[in-house]
């Protein structure tokens, strides 16, 4: 239609759309937590569903990772304006996934679907070499590998099923009552759950995969969430642990 | 002359510039509009009814004196509930902030009501503009006035669905991660994600302070361009507001120059929507919707 009224129309390939979003996210999320910090902690109830969950996640990303997606919407941004540069308009795909009827009756939010990616209407060569260089690119930014952990994520939740959070700090204790030694940071957390034996014995909590799916943080960031039942972990956490932050 | 919530804001000021139409008038159509229609979208969380008229009423006084502020002066417009307002509640559609009524206005909401805008009220929108609503929020989920059966997108949710409606004339929105974009396209309205620094947020609720932007929704791209011409500036009170000379500033989004612009250089392109699909004025959107 555009070019019956004259307009010379070439195609244009944009950065990968889950690469915005994904970046957005990092960057919403950690902003927002630091906003509603005291609120979340105190007065949770007071949100609805799904906005606490989403300012909850907040606390979970550390600021490297905040930093580095500061630095990757740099980088977006100035692929944006390269992409650009030239024409006087340009229209993208930015449309989410089909299921747009409203469920306001459901207990899950009205937005969760997924972004369309522009991407899918380029040609498949160009696309799968456009994303292989955009994940070396995600990787080189030290940004969580949100691709692959919500693959690997998906794909453990859908064996294993949802379990509750209490179901992962049961877990965690009989975890740290085998290895009493063990300090409670966030780090050997994550060595003992993410590592193949303990994520074998592990439930997959629906906290911990919303987690997994939209950051790629591992679930060793779990027992540390606001609001998380700390008394099974509080005897051996020691004091200078980072199982304290709040 | 035709049903005056099927104006746009352009045509509206022209109207009242010459007489032919008065603020008070106006107001009270959409007053009435809201009464009768706004209950099957839900989309306003607060009407202003006595403020509105006797702003109109202010408005009608200055341009019966020769006082004439601007293409927006006697407009009725709304705000997202994320907006401070003097002495009016602001909710941010949120069991957190139910009874907040802060004592000033929004830096936004200034410049609309020294542009002399007659603001109707609050319009809906998704908990904090977090972009995720449930029923579990303190107000009604605000419905898509073309298919009340489908989400009206979001954050700006009230916002689009109003001004799809004729509900007010345009209204304010903000985007942070779509928050603009997916509600006027949802709704079928025209809306405008201002470059990051061109609208102060003093006064709004945040949610990203990097990427939070407010901008305007309307019915046309004109009417946005009138709204932000108001709206843009430098803020001293926002870190992000961009040291830019206001006049510079706010020349390319003058809605007629711009038109001017595109006449004069004989070029341009019109888009029309596939045949499949009518163009949907403003008076279609009433009877399909409510």
């Amino acid at each position: 239609m555009l070019k019956d009224l004259g307009a010379v129309v070439d195609e244009v390939v944009f950065p990968d759309l889950w690469d915005y979003h994904i970046c957005g996210r990092v960057i919403i999320t950690t902003e927002v937590h630091a906003i509603h910090r005291q609120e979340v902690i105190e007065t949770p109830e007071k949100f609805g569903y799904t906005t606490r969950r989403r300012f909850q996640l907040g606390a979970f990303i550390t600021a490297e990772q905040y930093i580095s997606a500061l630095r990757f919407r740099r980088q977006l941004h100035q692929d944006m304006k390269a992409a650009m540069r030239g024409y006087d308009l340009v229209m993208t795909a930015n449309q989410w996934d089909r299921r747009t009827p409203s469920r306001s009756r459901s207990r899950s939010s009205t937005s969760s679907t997924s972004p369309r990616s522009p991407c899918r209407s380029t040609s498949p060569p160009a696309r799968a070499d456009r994303v292989l260089r955009l994940r070396q690119r995600w990787l080189s930014a030290r940004l969580p590998a949100c691709r692959s952990r919500l693959r690997r994520g998906e794909r453990l939740c859908r064996r294993r099923g949802l379990r509750t959070r209490h179901d992962l700090a049961f877990a965690a204790a009989q975890t740290l009552i085998r290895r009493p030694s063990m300090k409670l940071t966030r780090r050997s957390l994550g060595r003992s759950f993410v590592g193949t034996s303990a994520l074998a014995a592990l439930p997959m909590p629906a906290f911990a995969q919303e987690k997994v799916v939209r950051f790629g943080i591992s679930m060793a960031d779990v027992p540390l969430t606001t609001g998380q039942p700390t008394a099974a972990l509080a005897p051996t956490s020691s004091p200078g642990s980072r199982s304290t932050i709040r | 002359m035709p049903d005056l919530t099927t104006l746009g804001i352009a045509e509206a000021g022209r109207l009242m510039a010459r007489g032919e139409l008065t603020a008070t008038a106006l107001t009270e159509t959409f007053l009435k509009r809201i009464k009768a229609v706004d209950h099957k979208i839900a989309s306003y969380i607060t009407v202003t009814e006595e403020l509105a008229l006797s702003a109109a009423r202010q408005a009608d006084m200055e341009m019966k004196g020769g006082l004439r502020r601007g293409p927006m002066h006697g407009i009725p417009v709304a705000l997202k509930d994320i907006y401070e307002t003097a002495g009016i509640k602001t909710t941010g559609h949120s069991h957190l902030r139910a009874g907040y009524v802060p004592a000033i206005d929004a830096e936004t909401v200034r410049r609309l009501k020294d542009a002399g805008a007659v603001i109707l009220g609050k319009l809906g929108t998704h908990e904090f503009a977090n972009g995720a609503m449930t029923p579990d929020q303190p107000f009604p989920a605000v419905l898509n006035p073309w298919n009340t059966k489908h989400q009206p997108g979001g954050s700006s949710s009230g916002s689009g669905a109003a001004v799809a409606a004729a509900l007010c004339m345009g209204a304010m929105g903000s985007d942070t991660g779509g928050s603009i974009r997916n509600p006027a396209g949802f709704c079928g309205t025209a809306g405008i994600k201002p470059t990051y620094g061109l609208v102060s947020r003093c006064g709004i609720f945040p949610l990203a302070f990097s990427l939070d932007t407010a901008g305007p929704m309307a019915w046309t791209v004109e009417d946005c361009a009138l709204m932000l011409d108001v709206l843009a500036g430098h803020d001293p009170n926002d870190q992000a507001s961009a040291k830019t000379r206001r006049s510079t500033m706010a020349q390319p989004h003058n809605a007629r120059s711009r038109a001017c612009a595109l006449r004069s250089r004989g070029t341009g392109m019109r888009a029309r929507m596939p045949a499949s699909r009518p163009t949907p004025s403003r008076a279609s959107t009433r009877q399909c919707a409510c």
